[in-house]
């Protein structure tokens, strides 16, 4: 196959319709396009392995199974900016640990001009926010940075950075080949028969998901959609008529008979409050007050719902924001799930 | 300037574009709390008390810029809503006296958000300890509401004596390692829940001393020329008040038997310092020479720039050649031991305390100065006591060290010390007065001034410098420089750590508006016009030796 140039390459992505995989669903091409053409000196750029959002899997999924693509991924970004300095791939700790040995191998044995860097991530979920990415990566303080400057025009050293997703290079690499078919990987776990990762179109509502995984559910089931930290509440009423497309395409399912209000809650507020920067008000105070009020057996729903709309309304960064916003779906959703 | 049209709370406005939408609301006189925002640096964007709606979406105002057709509201149910419950969030964790937490901006803003202290949360920062640096600043964690202020004060002077540690509901301020202090005070005026404070053990002393029935020393206070400027806006005066007498007249009710001005010692530095630096000049030797009137400079030299300690004037600061000449000239004039003496500072500054206790500062064997007091903390014993400034006519200070000239005046604020050194010099060289006394470039507060003045001997190169966090500048062509003043506080002493908050830019010229004021309306504008000085000179300072003594630390 002859080398394709980078407007080709860039004019595919934007074809394909590609958005990031991380989580917030932004227009890759748009992202892409615009450094591009903006920036013509050094950049840095980023494959974002943090995969810290409770329930999602298929950063790993990728590494464990589909290195190569990932690789072709991270080498067409590099065909299209190959300005750029050096490529960190960004893996959780126990992603770096598996993966370091074979992942450099592998790019010396296929793409040994590539400028890749295997970077293991100093911390948890907050890591795997962009602006924290890059103070980690220049061993600053973990915690995100003001907006504006955006990354885009001054991240790593203070030169422009592109951070995607690792899936995002993944579909990237397939693009590139012609193997796109508009389709995302999808993690599902929780109270299901044949919990995994599974690619499967973008268009596809939460029930057919489940249903063509071989995931039936119980009748007590409710789910968490999008990423556990930040996904929205689900019950099963719903579930025929919303696309399972959300967030980082994570599903967690739960059984209301197994669990309480209460005990998930903790579950849930466990993971935040060991997850926290501490830099703003709603998130530090906010997630630290909801999770005394049920280690104490205190929970007071009202002024819950109080934090919970600081946390989705007034947070610093998109993890207080979704925590906020996950906690509310779930609050507002409490007596539907456990109706007995 | 673009200037846009926008709608605040339904009325259209025009606006700056880009400016800093909270900035702005605040101009136009709307209430908008935060903790973490400080006309002095980047708002942090830690607090989220300055919620907005704009164009229907909940934002924080200092993160916004003026856009053309923004739509703001700023009092909502649901903005109100929300700033209360992240106001109550941060009040959570304050453990300190209720009476006190009323004075501060904490405690204006909770009161305004309508928070209650009554949510039933404990704070999770009971048990954290305090930490202090050489027992002069404090830093009380069980008031810290972590907006970090504290962190951007010390960076903002190049010092980063501290920072954040920990994470989540564990994040706390913690000292940084490696990193020494040097007691600008400047975390303690930009704190806003009182978190920071300054050892009391001075305090107490002075207070305990002024009430003694027996064996009482002579109270001798000496005051700075900013106290004088500021003292008033902690009894509700406005910004920039001068209040001298008054304060005399305080400070006598307080107990002090005598009062004397801290500018008269400045006038004799002047003259002292204009000597040193023309005799400096005419060998070629230690220029540029810098100034030592203020200690937040001096410590910040001799921890983070050592070598450079020989090009700093010999002559001592004003308070400590005060101390001087009040235990041995006034003192053998008035018949009274030396021992029995208690010299009180009353300064705009934390590191004045350091200063003084620094053992090479001492005369015969005695301290030069016994105890320093700050502007806020005399304002705060004057309160105790139930003196009121607004009540009292004022006294004049005490003679014969209670009459400086302009010039002496003049050390309150930054470009201060210059003006006064260069309108000495200038006489020393050319045997008569300049022309042009007021050195209008140095006057400005913007951080970074620097001026050529035409002598006789040769146009000099001077520079001033306010605020630790401009002296970087300065550093790599020092060799262009002649003489160099520089002040650790921004706008120099009248921003010192040692004053009333609040303290932003406009406070700070105002208050420096009054020092200059002074020394325009004074009829002797020059230091060495001073009869007083030129007495002393007769008297006392009649040969190098003593001179040496009193006004000289090598």
């Amino acid at each position: 196959m002859k080398q394709q140039s980078p407007e080709e390459l860039l004019a595919k992505i934007e074809q394909a319709k590609l958005v990031g995989r991380g989580g917030s669903g932004y227009s890759t091409a748009i992202k892409w396009k615009e450094m591009f053409l903006k920036h013509h000196e050094t950049i840095y750029m980023a494959v974002n392995g943090s995969e810290g959002e409770p329930g999602t899997l298929k950063d790993g999924y990728i590494l464990a199974s589909y290195l190569e693509e990932l690789l072709r991924g991270i080498n067409t970004a590099y065909t299209i900016f190959p300005q750029t300095q050096t490529i960190y791939l960004y893996l959780r700790k126990d992603y770096f640990k598996t993966y370091e040995k074979q992942i450099n191998e592998l790019v010396k044995a296929t793409y040994p001009h590539l400028p890749l860097v295997v970077f293991e991530e100093p911390g948890g979920y907050l890591c795997g926010e962009n602006t924290v990415l890059v103070n980690a990566i220049e061993k600053q303080r973990l915690e995100p940075r003001k907006k504006p400057p955006y990354i885009s025009e001054m991240g790593i050293l203070g030169k422009p950075t592109i951070v995607n997703n690792v899936e995002t290079f993944y579909q990237i690499g397939k693009i590139a080949n012609g193997a796109y078919h508009d389709t995302r990987l999808y993690s599902i776990s929780g109270a299901v028969p044949n919990p995994g990762v599974f690619e499967a179109p973008n268009t596809i509502t939460v029930s057919d998901l489940l249903k063509q995984t071989n995931n039936g559910i119980e009748k007590t089931a409710f789910l968490i959609l999008g990423g556990g930290a930040s996904g929205v509440y689900l019950t099963q009423d719903e579930l025929a008529t919303t696309g399972a497309n959300k967030g980082t395409g994570a599903i967690i399912v739960f059984d209301s008979s197994t669990c309480t209000f209460l005990s998930h809650l903790k579950e849930k507020l466990s993971f935040l409050i060991q997850e926290n920067c501490g830099k703003c008000t709603p998130c530090r105070e906010g997630v630290y007050r909801l999770h005394e009020m049920i280690v104490n057996s205190a929970w007071d729903q009202a002024r819950a719902t109080d934090i919970a709309r600081v946390l989705a309304k007034t947070s610093f960064c998109g993890l207080g924001v979704g925590a906020g916003n996950s906690l509310l779906s779930l609050f507002d959703k409490k007596d539907t799930i456990w109706k007995q | 300037m673009e200037t846009v049209t926008m709608t605040v709370n339904g009325k259209s406005v025009t606006a700056e574009k880009g400016q800093q939408l909270l900035a702005f609301l605040r101009g136009q006189d709307i209430h908008i709390p935060a903790l973490c925002y400080h006309s002095d640096f980047k708002a942090e964007e830690n607090c989220r008390l300055c919620l907005v709606e704009v164009n229907g979406k909940v934002v924080t105002s200092c993160s916004v810029r003026i856009k053309e057709g923004m739509i703001v509201q700023t009092d909502t149910e649901e903005i109100k809503e929300l700033r209360r419950v992240n106001t109550e969030l941060l009040l959570a964790n304050y453990c300190g006296d209720k009476n006190i937490l009323e004075k501060t901006l904490l405690g204006e803003i909770a009161r305004k958000a309508g928070a209650s202290d009554k949510t039933g949360f404990s704070s999770r920062k009971k048990t954290q300890e305090p930490f202090n640096f050489e027992n002069i600043v404090t830093y009380d964690l069980t008031k810290c509401i972590d907006c970090r202020n504290c962190i951007k004060a010390c960076q903002s002077q190049s010092v980063c004596a501290v920072t954040v540690k920990d994470y989540g509901y564990n994040e706390h301020i913690a000292k940084q390692t490696n990193r020494s202090c040097v007691y600008c005070g400047q975390c303690l005026t930009h704190c806003p829940s009182g978190a920071i404070s300054i050892n009391t053990a001075m305090y107490d002393e002075v207070k305990s001393l002024l009430v003694k029935k027996q064996d009482k020393p002579v109270m001798v206070a000496q005051v700075a020329p900013a106290v004088r400027a500021a003292i008033g806006e902690a009894f509700g005066l406005p910004y920039g008040t001068i209040a001298t007498e008054q304060l005399t007249e305080s400070l006598k009710k307080l107990g002090f038997d005598f009062v004397f001005d801290t500018s008269v010692a400045a006038d004799l530095k002047t003259i002292e310092e204009a000597k040193e630096l023309v005799e400096r000049l005419q060998k070629k030797k230690d220029i540029p020479m810098f100034t030592s009137c203020c200690p937040g400079w001096v410590r910040y030299m001799q921890v983070y720039f050592p070598k450079l300690l020989p090009l700093l004037t010999t002559v001592y600061s004003p308070q400590i050649m005060m101390g001087g000449l009040i235990k041995t000239y006034w003192a053998k004039n008035k018949g009274i031991p030396k021992e029995n003496i208690h010299v009180v500072s009353i300064m705009p500054c934390v590191a004045k305390k350091w200063e003084a206790q620094q053992p090479h500062n001492t005369i015969d064997g005695v301290k030069r100065v016994d105890t320093v007091i700050t502007t806020a903390e005399i304002a705060q014993m004057m309160k105790e006591k139930g003196i009121d400034i607004n009540s009292l006519k004022g006294i004049p200070m005490d003679s014969p060290l209670g009459k400086p000239t302009g010039a002496g005046v003049l050390f309150g604020a930054s470009g201060g010390v210059m003006i006064a050194a260069l309108r000495s010099a200038v006489f020393l060289l050319t045997g008569k007065n300049p022309e042009l006394a007021d050195f209008e470039e140095i006057k400005k507060l913007d951080g970074y001034k620097t001026m050529v003045v035409n002598t006789p001997l040769r146009p000099l190169s001077v520079a001033v410098i306010d605020g630790l966090g401009n002296v970087g500048k300065i550093m790599t062509s020092l060799s262009e420089f002649d003489y160099i003043e520089i002040m650790a506080c921004r706008g120099g002493c009248i921003g010192g750590g040692g004053q009333p908050v609040p303290v932003n830019d406009e406070i700070r010229k105002k208050r420096a508006q009054s020092l200059f004021q002074i020394d325009t309306n004074s009829s002797i504008r020059f230091a060495h016009d001073n009869p007083d000085i030129k007495t002393l000179y007769k008297e006392f300072l009649t040969d190098e030796k003593i001179i040496h003594s009193i006004c000289h630390n090598k």
